[in-house]
């Protein structure tokens, strides 16, 4: 008998450049279709870029509006609407029509007082949150007519907050920060509160992502660090069950967990990419490194999401301004 | 009010204009504008880049005053990575925080962008030191701060703007 080794690669199979060389793309997010991605760059622009009938990735749309950088971007799970949070304070609300790609402008949420940093919609698309280096975390709710009202506006973490993330499937938030923690909100009888803190991050958090069954988190970090964290049904509080430290030799700015591969990548300011994956079935909760992508791009990786309809298709950018799609081959050779 | 109104001078305008009139790093052919073209640093070019940027409180430069020093300069090549220590004049010095960005800033508009640059205070010298070295390294921070029509632009902009 033979043992079969498994070998992965990442191949390039897309690659698109923003005009202006070394422009920071600071995010980009998949449409729910898988087919489009939205991105978003220091040139205060929105992108939209899909793949033409030739199979080649291009620029559909420039989305103007912000006066300053564009930080992150989201879609709503039905991916009528795209959020974007910008440096310029406000957070802007775009709808796709139906069956073209063109995208309107239908709303600007104002109110945090600095950059605002990140984005999210929770799983039902009905709830936004958004978060700043005010401080604060805005809840907001989407009325009928495209109009948003802002259910709650959060204060605990001590510093900028970096990242709001929404469970898959609760209505639960996460956020990290400057603060080093990590943080769930909930409502509580009409109020959001502050259910639990992580600590464990020895810098700024900078990405959190989810598994698919919303009971695992990863967090990464300024700290080169990627933590773990399961949620502890008898003392009802998130634990760190696992730590990578120092696989990157400069910060980890960005982290993403593939609902359709189990597997998690994540994007360095060291210029690569890594795949991590469970150790084995019997081990849940261990993980080891499939691969370590050196030079995915020219300068840092600022992002890296997982293709939510095609299996190991991977996008990423940086501030070398390009936008890369990647897949993840799993070559399995016998030995 | 300044923190410190009467800072030490360490080199005087003579050398200083010496230097700029013979070995204005912006006229060598040393540095190329290329991207894809290899050329060598050390820490001398290095520190031409930075010595001339002016205090924000006084018309001196961080070279006069002693904030940076070529020792305070490190290299590795082979990794692209540049390893700078700042002193601020005095361990209050509320200024930290400027000065420092306008060092990253001039480095990052001046080198090939392959290299990564960091920026710290000198162990021991300010009373907030790991404060100041965390926010320095705030990526996201550091490009707020340089954002469009911001006015830490505006100042970061007038003390690296060389005579």
């Amino acid at each position: 008998m033979s043992d079969t080794m498994k070998e992965y690669s990442l191949k390039l199979i897309g690659s698109m450049q923003k005009e202006t060389p070394y422009d920071k793309v600071w995010n980009l997010a998949w449409h729910p279709n898988g087919e489009i991605l939205a991105t978003c760059a220091n040139d205060k622009y929105i992108q939209i870029w899909s793949k033409d009938a030739n199979d080649k990735w291009g620029l559909v749309q420039s989305l103007e509006g912000h006066e300053k950088t564009v930080r992150r971007v989201a879609w709503s799970p039905c991916g009528r609407f795209l959020a974007g949070a910008s440096f310029d304070a406000s957070t802007s609300i775009w709808e796709k029509s139906k069956d073209e790609l063109e995208f309107t402008h239908v709303s600007s949420l104002e109110g945090h007082t600095f950059e605002v940093k990140s984005v999210a919609w929770d799983s039902t698309g009905t709830l936004l949150a958004t978060c700043s280096r005010d401080k604060s975390i805005w809840i907001w709710q989407m009325e009928d007519d495209n109009d948003f009202e802002c259910l709650s506006i959060n204060s605990g973490h001590g510093q900028d907050i970096k990242c709001v993330l929404w469970h898959p499937n609760q209505e639960l938030l996460a956020s990290s920060s400057y603060d080093d923690t990590i943080k769930f909100w909930k409502d509580i009888e009409g109020d959001w509160e502050c259910i639990n803190t992580l600590a464990g991050h020895e810098s700024s958090i900078w990405d959190l992502a989810f598994n698919k069954d919303g009971d695992k988190l990863v967090s990464c970090g300024e700290d080169k660090m990627v933590l773990f964290w399961k949620f502890d049904k008898e003392n009802e509080k998130w634990i760190n069950i696992f730590k990578f430290k120092d696989e990157n030799s400069r910060p980890i700015y960005s982290i993403d967990w593939s609902h359709l591969t189990n597997r998690i990548a994540t994007g360095s300011a060291d210029d690569s990419i890594i795949i991590y994956e469970q150790e084995s079935n019997d081990t849940p909760d261990k993980y080891k490194i499939v691969l370590k992508k050196q030079n995915a791009h020219d300068s840092d990786v600022n992002c890296t999401k997982w293709n939510p309809k095609f299996k190991n298709i991977l996008a990423s950018c940086g501030d070398d301004g390009s936008i890369k799609i990647w897949e993840l081959q799993e070559d399995s050779t016998c030995s | 009010m300044s923190d410190n109104p009467n800072p030490v001078i360490y080199v005087d305008n003579e050398n200083l204009n010496s230097f700029e009139d013979n070995e204005n790093p912006f006229n060598s052919s040393r540095y190329s504008i290329e991207e894809d073209e290899i050329d060598l640093f050390d820490e001398q070019e290095i520190f031409d880049l930075v010595r001339g940027i002016t205090d924000p409180e006084h018309p001196l430069t961080l070279e006069q005053l002693n904030v940076v020093r070529i020792e305070n300069v490190n290299i590795n090549l082979q990794n692209n990575y540049i390893l700078l220590y700042f002193t601020p004049t005095v361990p209050h010095c509320s200024m930290a925080n400027l000065i420092g960005l306008s060092i990253k800033e001039k480095l990052s508009r001046s080198l090939p962008k392959r290299f990564k640059v960091d920026v710290i205070v000198t162990p021991g010298s300010h009373s907030s030191e790991s404060s100041v070295n965390k926010q320095l390294n705030d990526k996201e921070r550091v490009s707020a701060a340089l954002d469009t029509s911001s006015s830490i632009l505006t100042i970061v902009n007038e003390c690296i703007k060389q005579n």
